[in-house]
């Protein structure tokens, strides 16, 4: 027999740490996600250039007078309730899953798979709209941008073209969703490297628009704006067509402030702002994950997003006018130029220079595959986490020589495709959009649940995590946890009061909808129960946890 | 007659089956030892196997200043207690996070700071006693419960581990020999592959594989063994971590991300292809959890949170050539 003496070279050698702990030789766990890496995950999904191109002018020809600093300044607690919710739960479990590892461990395997259920059709729901999105609000209008200031009816034509074809529209978005999700099949070393390389690349192009509109004089972009459209529209002064075309549509361009109309624009800019937890998906690849660091994070990334949307905007409202981007949202445009009055389509016209153009232009559409990539990494991670648990098959784990779960990330793309053409036939723009907010809060809502109990009903897990902190004698997470659940009820008020506003047009038949998701997480929860119990297995041994005496 | 996913397995279909509980790296987690001792009533299991790394890699200095307060640094803030309830408490989280806590006076803490003699000293005396402390448990709940309990330290536990487990009255060491549970054969090593760390216990590949094959050649059927080696097979999925700078134990960043390589034993390895044993069972890399075959053998390392309270761990039933159920649970 072989034996081994035991080496006296190899015994505890000790050292200090700089934060004070003793430490001995032994080996240490590395984990791949930094803390910067994991804030632009945070980031993205509230990236400012999609709430500055997507949206956050138009909701003030919906809701005139409407101050947007009042309004990004009541975000800003809907932010930090959910952030904190789910920063200071995930440094608690800090395991890869986000909502179903929280929900299931917290209050009960069955709400985490009704959580995760939802959070995944609304992540699927959000895919479907960043398709759209990449042919109606960034390729379509980009052509048509860069075919106005070329003068090219033929870019005009395919902008207009691929628009309004329904094949074009599924073909393009199916495409999109296609390459996010070959930035994860890399592993992490590629998912990272892409993300961080186009989050900088979209970033730029909104720094390079933006501080360009800073450096242009209200005048200069006037006169710009009407010599870049009299082609067009063959008239001197377009600039003027908008607002009196507007005003004649009933719009209000001088509104005065209003608090009524400022509180639905928080509903708005929380579709936008109140993702930032993002990091949670993946936890168990997060660096310093049980530190509060993970929950302050989330925070940051969430009020940073808010404070460059505020910032930025108040630099166009400046450089295009208060009034006319109120019209041009409320309408105004004129019918000869087929493209929503974006940042980039009208800093590409004040500016009139073709490289600038493309520069910003395709900064902008680059942004859609990252979203889509950072939002397929929800279902991905889930998947694992479904299948380490027992309840989806093994196959699914299955990882190529990458490290990249390359079986969840094809279902999720073809799930995410096949949402495309529901939405797409059954769907309009905002309504996919609202649609996936709406089906998200309930997962939102049953997080923050946990952060309410967790106190209570996981003690050990409350005393060894560093979320001990205490406001007023309750503990943070759970006044987060109030705050989380008053969020959502908030938002779905909202949603449901201004439902013709939000493009919301049957609000009761999105209660049959959320009922069938919610009723297929039951079922899917009592057949993967059978189903391993007829092999000798029992589920519900995954969750439940062994009392230590 | 039912067919299909309709049909229902029975487990111990092929003979008579042996129903384990896996589990390995708690490092010095209290809460995740009392629950693999619990475990076995749990699962309703009739083996506890812990694949090692027992003890705890840091202490935390609580210290006792002349006031009464109670201070520490802990998971990266400053703790400030007075009552002896809120020190129990500090102490539990501490515990909780598999560390050690060591309340002391100003002056002693400082001492231990800077004599590392001294510091390595209390490391020992620490982490010795609170291993008693544990096997003194198993021993008394195994003894209740009739359970067989099986343990191998890790490579990062200290030489002198050992000789704790082996004064045990219950739990079986089976570190370098044969053992048998539940009618297979099983062997077991703690020695792993060199690492950054340079932890107590490593052995260069050449010498790890002679060694393991000493081992198994003990092993009079490997269909029916069980080889329970503290290292994951080279490459196999249960070994991914990141490569790490053996100098200065930084991250090996690759295009300005963290390079993740395979970190295995090849020895071990090889070993399993050569030997197809029915199961073979590992730990050391926490990240890389995951169950999956070389050959005919079923290999599982069943990771490790202990920082989190829950124990990872697998559950296996095998029959007298089979493995019949394998799941891989957090308790």
């Amino acid at each position: 027999m072989s034996s081994v003496e035991s080496d006296p070279e190899s015994t505890i050698r000790s050292t200090t740490t700089s934060s004070g702990l003793f430490a001995r030789n032994a080996t240490g766990l590395v984990r791949g996600v930094s803390q910067r890496s994991s804030f632009v995950i945070n980031f993205i999904p509230g990236h400012p250039t999609q709430a500055l191109a997507a949206g956050f002018f138009f909701v003030f020809a919906l809701f005139p007078g409407g101050n947007y600093l009042v309004g990004l300044a009541l975000t800003i607690p809907l932010i930090l309730a959910i952030a904190y919710s789910f920063g200071l739960l995930t440094a608690m479990i800090p395991r890869s899953g986000g909502d179903y590892m929280i929900v299931s461990r917290v209050i009960h395997p069955l709400a985490g798979l009704i959580s995760s259920f939802c959070m995944t059709l609304a992540g699927l729901l959000s895919n479907a709209f960043f398709g759209v999105a990449f042919v109606t609000l960034g390729i379509g209008p980009g052509l048509v941008s860069l075919g106005l200031l070329e003068r090219s009816p033929g870019l005009i034509n395919a902008g207009t073209t691929i628009q309004s074809n329904l094949g074009w529209r599924f073909g393009i978005g199916a495409a999109m969703m296609l390459l996010s999700a070959a930035f994860l099949i890399g592993g992490w070393r590629w998912s990272l490297r892409i993300q961080n390389t186009l989050f900088w690349i979209v970033t730029g192009g909104l720094i390079l628009a933006t501080v360009t509109a800073l450096f242009t004089s209200h005048g200069s972009f006037v006169s710009s704006f009407n010599s870049f459209l009299r082609p067009f529209t063959h008239n001197a002064n377009s600039y003027q067509e908008v607002l009196n075309r507007a005003a004649k549509a009933g719009v209000n361009l001088h509104p005065s402030f209003s608090v009524a109309n400022s509180i639905p624009i928080v509903g708005f800019f929380a579709t936008f702002s109140i993702y930032s937890y993002w990091s949670t998906f993946v936890a168990g690849e997060l660096r310093e994950a049980s530190s509060v660091k993970t929950a302050r994070n989330m925070a940051l990334a969430g009020v940073a997003c808010i404070a460059v949307v505020a910032a930025f905007a108040a630099v166009y409202f400046h450089a295009f006018g208060t009034s006319f981007m109120i019209a041009a949202n409320g309408g105004g445009m004129p019918p000869q130029v087929s493209t929503a009055p974006t940042y980039f389509f009208l800093m590409s016209g004040a500016v009139g220079n073709l490289l600038f153009a493309i520069l910003i232009i395709f900064s902008y559409i680059f942004f859609w595959p990252l979203i889509c990539y950072i939002s397929l990494l929800q279902p991905t991670r889930m998947m694992f986490a479904y299948a380490f648990d027992g309840i989806l098959p093994e196959k699914v784990t299955s990882i190529n020589r990458s490290g990249a779960p390359w079986m969840a990330i094809v279902i999720s793309w073809v799930l995410s495709a096949a949402t495309l053409l529901w939405g797409l036939n059954n769907a309009s723009f905002f309504q996919i959009l609202t649609y996936a907010t709406l089906i998200q809060l309930i997962a939102m809502g049953l997080v923050s649940v946990c952060g309410i109990i967790v106190p209570w009903r996981r003690p050990e897990l409350y005393r060894g995590s560093t979320s001990q902190r205490r406001f007023l004698g309750l503990p943070v997470v759970t006044i987060a946890g109030v705050g989380g659940v008053l969020t959502c009820v908030f938002v779905w008020v909202l949603f449901f009061h201004f439902s013709a506003q939000f493009g919301f047009a049957d609000p009761g038949k999105f209660f049959g909808f959320a009922g069938v998701t919610i009723g297929l997480a039951v079922a899917y929860y009592l057949v993967a129960r059978f189903i391993r119990s007829r092999e000798g297995v029992n589920i519900a041994l995954v969750y439940a946890e062994i009392p230590p005496e | 007659m039912r067919v299909g996913i309709l049909r229902k397995r029975d487990p111990n279909a092929s003979g008579t089956a042996t129903s384990i509980f896996y589990a390995s790296d708690v490092h010095g987690s209290d809460r995740c030892w009392r629950k693999f001792l619990g475990a076995a009533s749990f699962y309703k299991v009739d083996t506890l196997i812990m694949g090692g790394d027992l003890t705890g890699k840091a202490m935390v200095p609580i210290t006792q200043e002349a006031d009464g307060i109670y201070t520490a640094r802990f998971i990266g803030e400053r703790r400030r207690v007075s009552s002896d309830e809120q020190l129990s408490q500090l102490k539990d989280a501490i515990r909780f996070n598999g560390m050690y806590p060591w309340v002391a006076s100003p002056d002693e803490v400082q001492r231990h700071r800077d004599d590392d003699v001294a510091r390595d000293q209390l490391f020992e005396t620490v982490i010795l006693d609170d291993l008693r402390g544990w096997v003194a448990l198993a021993d008394k709940k195994a003894a209740a419960s009739g359970v067989d309990v099986y343990a191998i330290a890790g490579n990062d536990d200290p030489w002198t581990c050992d000789a704790v487990l082996e004064a045990s009255q219950r739990v079986r060491p089976c570190e370098d020999r044969l053992v048998e549970v539940g009618g297979h054969e099983m062997i077991a090593c703690s020695l792993v592959n060199p690492t950054p760390w340079n932890s107590p216990r490593e052995m260069d590949e050449q010498r790890l594989y002679d060694h393991l094959r000493g081992l198994a050649e003990q092993v009079s059927d490997p269909s029916r063994a069980i080889f329970m080696f503290h290292a994951p097979p080279y490459d196999s999925g249960l070994d991914t971590a990141r490569e790490v700078n053996p100098e200065d134990l930084t991250v090996v960043m690759r295009n300005g991300q963290p390079n993740e390589i395979p970190v295995g034993s090849k020895a071990a390895r090889q070993i399993i292809e050569e030997f197809q044993p029915l199961l073979a069972l590992h730990g050391h890399i926490h990240e890389s959890r995951g169950i999956t075959t070389i050959g005919r053998t079923t290999c599982i390392n069943p990771g490790s949170d202990y920082v989190s309270g829950r124990i990872h761990g697998a559950l296996v039933k095998l029959s007298d050539h089979n493995v019949t159920m394998r799941q891989l649970v957090i308790g």
